[in-house]
This record gives C-alpha cells, sequence and structure tokens, in this order.
C-alpha cells in the first residue's frame, strides 16, 4: 500500500451507516439516510435509520418532504432523541 | 408556480386518511415511488394530496395498511373537462376559437396612420395598397422595406414613412415633407407704384418717399412712393418701400346667367347595396337592381371595433341616388335673385381686402340670358411694388 493511499479517510457515515442530520435553526431539519417513519404526529415525529431511531419532539411538526432515503421535517423541534 | 401548474394539468385529490397505520402506509408509498405533498396530521387522521393516476393505484397498499382512504376534493384539468363532457358543443366551440385565433393572426387587420394631419388619408391608403400593404394582406407577404420605398417614391409629400407591423395592426409614421421658406424679397429697392385709375383717401408710408397726396387722383403706373431716400443735401439712398395706399376705384362688372337651365333634381328614394367585408374579401349579401339614368353614390363603411382595435369584419353600403333632369326657364326673380348671389360671392371671394363705397345694379334681358351690370365704386389698396431695374 502506497504513503499516499494510508492517509486517505473514509467518511465516518458510510463506515457505520449512520444518518446526516441538517437542522435550520429550530425550525426544520433534514434528516438523509431514514428508512421509514415509525411515528407521525403533530408533536412526535419517529426516523428510522440503519443505525439508530431519531424522535423529534416539538410542536406543528409536518413532513415537508418524503423521499425512500431522506426527510425533511418542519415545525418548532424542542428536543432531539436517539434511541439505539 | 410551474408545479402549480402542472399538478393542475395532471389533476390532483385531496384526500383524507384514517386507519390503525398510517405510517406504515406513508412508508409504503415511499418505496412505491409515489408523490405525495401537504400531508399533515388532523383531527381525525390525516390529509394530504396525491396525483389522481397516484391514487387510483394506492388501494391495495391502503388495503395492507389497514387504513381507508376518502377523497375529498378533486381539482385540476381532467375533473373539469369531465364536468364538460357532456357538452361538446363547448370543446368544438373553444377548438374552433383557437384556430379562428391562429389563422386569423396571420393576416393585417388595420392600418393606422401616424403623422400625417396635412396629407389625405384616402390617398395614403391608396398608395399603400398599390405598393401592397392593405387589409386582409398575409403578414408574411409584406416586405416593409419595399413599400417604405415605394411610397416614399409615390407620394411627393412624404419625406419618412417607417411601417411597424404591430401583433395584427400595421402602423405607419409619416413625417410630411417640410414646405420651402419663401424667399424674403424685402432688402431689393423698389418703388410703389398705382395698380388702377382712382383717387386717394388714405396714406400710410413705412419706407420710402411718398410722391401723392391725400385727395389727389392718381392713374394707372403712377408713382406713388419713390425708394430714393435723400440723406443730408447732397447724398442719397435706395429703399425697399413700403406702403398702403387707398383709393377710391371705379370699376364694372358683368354678371351672365342663361335663361333656360337643365336641373337636375334628386330623388328622394334610394337604393341601398351592402357588401360583407372580411379581411380583402366583399361579400354582397344585399342585391338590387340598377337604376337607369344619371346616378350618384356614396360609400359608407362600418368596420367592427373591440378596445380600440379594427377588427377586420364590416359592412359596407353603397347608396345609389338617381336623379332627373329637368329643362326650367328663369323667371325675372329668380334670375335677379341668381345673379345677386353671384355678385356676392364676388364681392366676397374677389374683392374681400376692398370695400364696396357704391354699387349700381342693372338687370338687362338679353337674347337667351340675363345680364346684371354693376358699376362699383371700391375703396382698395392700390399699392404695387416694382422692383428697380439699372439699364
Amino acid at each position: 500500500m502506497k504513503k499516499s493511499d494510508k492517509n486517505r479517510k473514509i467518511p465516518v457515515e458510510l463506515t457505520y451507516s449512520l444518518p446526516i442530520i441538517e437542522f435550520t435553526g429550530d425550525r426544520s431539519v433534514i434528516v438523509e439516510g431514514s428508512t421509514g417513519v415509525l411515528k407521525y404526529e403533530s408533536e412526535l415525529v419517529s426516523i428510522n435509520t440503519r443505525s439508530m431511531v431519531i424522535a423529534f419532539y416539538g410542536r406543528g411538526l409536518t413532513l415537508k418532504c418524503i423521499s425512500p432515503t431522506a426527510v425533511i421535517i418542519d415545525g418548532c423541534i424542542t428536543k432531539t432523541e436517539f434511541i439505539r | 408556480m410551474v408545479l402549480k401548474i402542472i399538478r393542475w394539468f395532471r389533476g390532483y385529490i385531496l384526500f383524507r386518511m384514517t386507519g390503525a397505520f398510517p405510517e406504515r402506509f406513508l412508508n409504503s408509498l415511499n418505496r412505491q415511488g409515489i408523490c405525495h405533498w401537504d400531508f399533515v396530521p388532523s383531527d381525525d387522521g390525516y390529509v394530504g394530496k396525491m396525483f389522481l393516476s397516484d391514487y387510483l393505484r394506492i388501494r391495495p397498499t391502503a388495503r395492507n395498511s389497514s387504513v381507508r382512504l376518502k377523497s375529498e376534493k378533486r381539482t385540476g384539468f381532467p375533473f373539469f373537462i369531465r364536468k364538460y363532457k357532456r357538452r361538446k358543443g363547448l370543446l368544438f366551440g373553444a377548438v374552433a376559437a383557437v384556430i379562428i385565433l391562429t389563422v386569423m393572426s396571420q393576416f393585417v387587420w388595420d392600418i393606422k396612420i401616424v403623422g400625417a394631419d396635412g396629407l389625405s388619408t384616402a390617398e395614403l391608403i391608396s398608395a399603400f395598397d398599390e405598393c401592397g400593404l392593405k387589409v386582409g394582406i398575409p403578414k408574411g407577404l409584406i416586405n416593409v422595406e419595399s413599400v417604405e420605398r415605394q411610397v416614399e417614391l409615390k407620394v411627393p409629400d412624404v419625406r419618412w414613412i417607417a411601417v411597424n407591423m404591430l401583433n395584427n395592426v400595421a402602423t405607419v409614421e409619416i413625417k410630411q415633407q417640410s414646405e420651402r421658406p419663401k424667399m424674403n424679397s424685402g432688402k431689393s429697392p423698389c418703388n410703389i407704384k398705382a395698380s388702377d385709375d382712382g383717387v386717394i383717401t388714405d396714406i400710410i408710408v413705412n419706407s420710402g418717399t411718398c410722391e401723392v397726396k391725400r385727395g389727389s387722383a392718381v392713374v394707372k403706373n403712377q408713382l406713388l412712393v419713390n425708394s430714393v431716400v435723400p440723406i443730408g443735401e447732397d447724398k442719397q439712398k435706395y429703399v425697399h418701400s413700403q406702403a398702403e395706399i387707398r383709393a377710391d376705384v371705379i370699376d364694372k362688372q358683368l354678371f351672365i346667367i342663361p335663361e333656360k337651365k337643365n336641373k337636375i333634381i334628386l330623388k328622394k328614394n334610394y337604393i341601398d347595396k351592402s357588401k360583407l367585408n372580411f379581411l380583402c374579401l366583399n361579400i354582397p349579401f344585399e342585391v338590387s337592381p340598377s337604376r337607369e339614368g344619371i346616378k350618384a353614390c356614396n360609400l359608407l363603411t362600418e368596420s367592427i371595433r373591440i378596445n380600440d382595435i379594427t377588427l377586420p369584419l364590416g359592412k359596407t353600403t353603397r347608396r345609389e341616388y338617381s336623379f332627373d333632369k329637368k329643362e326650367s326657364v328663369l323667371k325675372n326673380e329668380d334670375a335677379k335673385k341668381t345673379l345677386k348671389n353671384k355678385m356676392a360671392l364676388y364681392e366676397c371671394f374677389c374683392e374681400g381686402e376692398s370695400s364696396v363705397k357704391q354699387r349700381k345694379i342693372k338687370l338687362e334681358k338679353k337674347a337667351g340670358s340675363y345680364a346684371l351690370n354693376v358699376d362699383y365704386i371700391f375703396n382698395r389698396n392700390i399699392a404695387k411694388k416694382q422692383k428697380l431695374t439699372i439699364e
């Protein structure tokens, strides 16, 4: 193996199949790497990923966009929980 | 906005979903790649929107997920069409309207002329017609540059012309030839002479040396104002004489009219012949027999206008009048009246700047005609400029 190959790093999210979560303040969140919606209510949205379940608590939560691998949640997010 | 239009054309349904496992249903939809939007929780379930085509094929998925779907509102083009499915006339009307608009937009509907205040519109339209620009001609056949060049050559009063094709209206902007200014000849020295024999009543001299006095009698071509003006004792200069010299002038006029006259009398009834104008077609829809004898006609064109746009559809009515020819013998009084009218016209138009001081009228009947002898005394300006010539 060459020296330069040793220095190359593989992204963590690819290694452990971790989801990528991007918040915009407390108003919107984008979850990439989702595998489905487990709970959808106006106060709680639970998203299943390969490695964990992410629960978003808040008020007036809505699923703005759902695709097979990503979810966009809108509303006032008050708490986020990672359940393994 | 584009997304909204696409959704409207594809048609979408606002549905309400109730049941035990709505999340399972949602995940199934995602796996199948079915698009849905505005999916929000409501009091007794969830409300969302979905394309009509997708909604028709999600029944098995809903059954497997133990949810019930209920359509609440249908929006879009497919539902609009379904609503008017039985009224085929509307569809034909819409298709016909589109075809008519497409075809008609290829033709010139109207010609507007801008800036030709001193030129005859009829003459200009006739020139445009000859040069290939007329109502009803396809727009593609008009060679704007050629029309502009030809009209400039045909109508000499046109200095500059521009033809702008805007939608179906040809707007022609025209600049007229400006009149050549009159040469100022007020600087060359000239005398003023009498244009008639008469007795001078009034003298106003602006420049030059006056050679006559008020009350003096003058003959034709007599020098009234001299252009030579003395300066000091020995020197003199030539000026352009300007003066108004009014004099009482004797004049004689003879007005004659024949005793027998062919009179043309307009008949009260007339014949209307109407044509339907559509683009450059004239279709007669009212046919009447033509009359014999002397005829006169006037043309009345009416076009349909909507919002200041003239449509290429209208009606031209040709109204034909006929006349009777009748020979009449003038009576003495009628002849006098007619001759007096002639005399009044002469005084108004031929002696407009003169005032009549005296007039003696004498009516005579000669062989086959009436004559009115009038002896006038006019008070008129008899100043006539005459340039100095050096021999």
